[in-house]
């Protein structure tokens, strides 16, 4: 049975002969995939563990995982969750992309964010998306200024996260970095939190 | 401080196994056959356990993009308490379609509580 450690091992044996001769530049570092001021979060700014997700508002496995993982990152409390666009499904996950990170520029993103991801159904439309949107006395309108005003800076990011998505070799989403591990799909609850408490052994091993 | 690069620090990973299995790459997930007769085109996909295929994300269109019509049989509904109902193709699929062109099919699925893939295009070339 192939496990998801396994691929990671699998890709780490694999990865290694290209990176040997510094040939392969576009796997991402940690540093380009950790520290990004542009991208939004939710949990601990000052937290111990950053977690790094690429996700498509019109995945609707990333909307099963989402609310999972809020519920472990609010019981922790020392989680740094960066959530990371990557549009995949098309037009309407463009423009939900650009409602939720003008809604950042607002200051409002876990609340937009989190609207979106509660509607029901893998494929949105705009409608749906204004419907969510109406239950927090906020307009796609005012979102979509906000991202207007933003727009290159905004534009960058997203195109960021594709470029790092694609370095990766992601076939798919959610796709996560949990520390320094790379992990292919969504986690069971139980799974999510081995991942992170073995990713705050590692870096407390790498620290030492 | 410098900061290591994944290919470096993945090779320190000491991480327990995860339950749940690794997504399979697109091509073995949602493995695609065709065969052509004339104008008519039919494709079949097998799926591993725990994959589906979405019915309304099967689509096809001819060499200037125009859309073409897709035959689908009726697939299961996949009853999600959250998300609502919604045809999926569980272990296989098929579509018909009527073309004599090159025909580029796009479709979709998703490893069941794991993994949603990337829409995959392949161009079936013209009889």
């Amino acid at each position: 049975m192939i496990t998801r450690r396994h691929m990671l091992a699998l890709g780490a044996a694999t990865a290694a002969v290209p990176f040997s001769a510094a040939a392969q530049t576009d796997f991402p570092t940690l540093a380009e995939v950790t520290v990004d001021p542009d991208a939004p979060f939710i949990g601990n700014a000052n937290g111990d563990l950053t977690i790094v997700e690429y996700f498509d508002y019109q995945c609707s496995v990333c909307k099963h995982a989402h609310f999972s993982l809020m519920d472990i990152v609010r019981a922790d409390g020392n989680i740094r969750w960066m959530l990371r666009d990557w549009i995949i499904f098309g037009e309407v996950s463009t423009y939900a992309a650009q409602v939720a990170l003008g809604a950042q520029t607002l200051g409002v993103y876990e609340q937009v964010s989190s609207a979106l991801m509660r509607i029901p159904g893998g494929n949105l439309n705009k409608g749906d998306i204004f419907g969510a949107l109406m239950q927090t006395g906020l307009t796609p309108a005012d979102l979509l200024k906000a991202y207007r005003a933003d727009q290159a800076r905004i534009d960058a990011l997203l195109a960021r996260n594709a470029r790092q998505a694609e370095g990766f070799g992601f076939s798919g989403t959610p796709s996560f970095i949990i520390g320094n591990a790379v992990y292919r799909g969504a986690l069971s609850p139980d799974d999510m939190t081995q991942a992170i408490a073995d990713a705050r052994q590692r870096q407390k091993a790498l620290s030492a | 401080m410098r900061v290591m690069p994944f290919f470096f620090v993945l090779f320190l990973l000491a991480a327990p196994v995860a339950a749940r299995e690794a997504p399979l790459p697109p091509a073995q997930a949602f493995a695609m056959s065709y065969a052509r007769k004339g104008d008519e085109v039919r494709l079949r996909w097998v799926m591993p356990k725990g994959y589906y295929l979405y019915r309304e994300h099967i689509t096809a269109a001819d060499a200037q993009g125009r859309t073409l019509n897709v035959r689908t049989p009726n697939a299961t509904l996949k009853a999600d308490p959250t998300f609502g109902p919604v045809e999926v193709y569980y272990g296989t699929a098929r579509a018909d379609i009527r073309h004599k062109g090159a025909i580029t099919l796009s479709y979709r699925g998703c490893q069941e509580d794991g993994l949603c893939y990337i829409p995959i295009r392949v161009v079936i070339p013209a009889r």
